[in-house]
This record gives structure tokens, sequence and C-alpha cells, in this order.
């Protein structure tokens, strides 16, 4: 069972990795998830489990799929307006536990949640769809 | 902020971002760039040739390190990071000139 704030990590974390595999094509981010579910990782154990992921995505990409960690830490950060500073950790997988420890301790919230709460407050306020959704 | 201060903000967000990939991925490019003349320092004057070498190298992940890159740069410029693109020399310079009109 996680916490609220925990769940919201996980689903951040989820959402920035799928981000960063849609700017490599449909097909590519259907393969790594395949790839990923084949070796035992489901969308929901991204974070638990980075440092498989990253394992993983190195063996089946090269060097390269070190690149989808970092994007992911990248846009997590952009998230939750944090710097990413890599090289504060030796590890990428240590970073990312550096990353979503500062998140917890300083009750951080993601941009895409902040954007979805005033959304919905808008659109219970006024009784209309908000201009800025699709 | 003037034009060096700028240029240097890129400069170390690329340097970090290639380095994260593997040590000898930084050394390699600068290399790459710099042909018989030797290693370049300065990989924004090579921001075009950059954009074709990251190409090639990565595929499809050139994108990601571009992006990467744009994003630890509009952090430490303390700017919103442009709309994310495949090409990196345009992205700075809308970064630039988000900076400009700031």
């Amino acid at each position: 069972m996680r916490t609220p704030n925990v769940t919201l990590i996980h689903e951040t974390v989820s959402l920035c990795f799928d981000q960063v595999l849609t700017t490599m094509g449909e097909i590519t981010k259907r393969m790594t998830y395949d790839f990923l579910a084949r070796k035992g990782v489901g969308r929901e154990d991204l974070l638990s489990r980075f440092e498989d992921v990253e394992n993983l995505l190195v063996s089946l990409y090269g060097q390269g799929g070190r690149s989808v960690i970092i994007g992911t830490l990248a846009k997590l950060c952009e998230e939750y307006s944090i710097p990413l500073n890599l090289a504060y950790s030796d590890s990428l997988s240590n970073r990312m536990a550096q990353l979503t420890e500062n998140i917890l301790m300083q009750k951080l919230i993601p941009k895409h949640f902040r954007k979805d709460v005033d959304t919905r407050a808008f659109e219970d306020k006024t009784g209309s769809y908000a201009g800025w959704t699709d | 902020m003037d034009r060096a201060e700028f240029d240097s903000v890129i400069q170390v967000s690329l340097s970090n971002t290639l380095s994260s990939l593997g040590e000898d991925c930084l050394p390699s490019i600068q290399s790459l760039l710099g042909g018989e003349r030797g290693p370049v320092a300065n990989l924004i004057e090579h921001l075009g040739d950059l954009d074709a070498v990251l190409d090639e190298l990565f595929g499809k992940f050139s994108k990601i390190i571009k992006h990467v890159t744009i994003l630890q740069a509009s952090s430490q410029l303390k700017l919103d990071p442009p709309s994310l693109g495949g090409s990196l020399s345009w992205m700075v310079e809308e970064l630039r000139s988000a900076l400009w009109k700031g």
C-alpha cells in the first residue's frame, strides 16, 4: 500500500518515461514496454525497479538505452521544478533515489497534477470546460 | 546575462548530458567534431555539426539527448523550456530569444 504522495511520484515517473519513449515513435515504445514486461517489469514498477530498467534498456539498446533513463530523470525534474544535477550521484538510479527522497521530504507537487487540479476546480466552479484542455 | 554566460550554460548542459551517457562519449564527440585539428573544446561553435553527429551516432535516441540538454539549460537559466523538437541548434536559439525577450 502506497501513500498518496508516493503513488503520485510513481505515476509521474511512469508518465515521464512514457513521454520519453513517445519521442522515439510508437513501435519503439510498444517494443520497449513488451520487452520490460517479458523481463517482469510492469509499468507500475518503473520507479521501484529503476536500476533494473536501466540495465535492461542498456542490454536492449546499448549505451543509447541510458539516454531513456536520463531523459526520464530530466522530465521528472522538469515536472517538479528541481535541478537535475547528474553529477551529484555516482549512478542514475542513486540520483533517482535522491530526487524521490527530496520530493517526498519537501512535499513537492508535479506540474501535470497541479494543472489537473486547477482544471477540475475551474470546471466545477464555472460549470464549463476549461479552455486550456483538449 | 551576456552571450558568453549563456553559451557557457549551454556548454555545461551539453557536456553533462554527454558525459552521463558514458565517460568516453564526450571526448569521442569532441574528437569527431575537431577532425584532424584535434578535439574541440567549445561545442557551441559546432552546434549545427553536433546536431548531425548526434543523429548519426544515436539515431532515435539523439532527440532525447537534445531534450535533456535543453531541459537542463532551461532549469539553469530559470526559463520555461521551448517546445522540444529534433534540432538542438534551433532549440538553443529559441532559448536565447526567450532569455533576451524576458
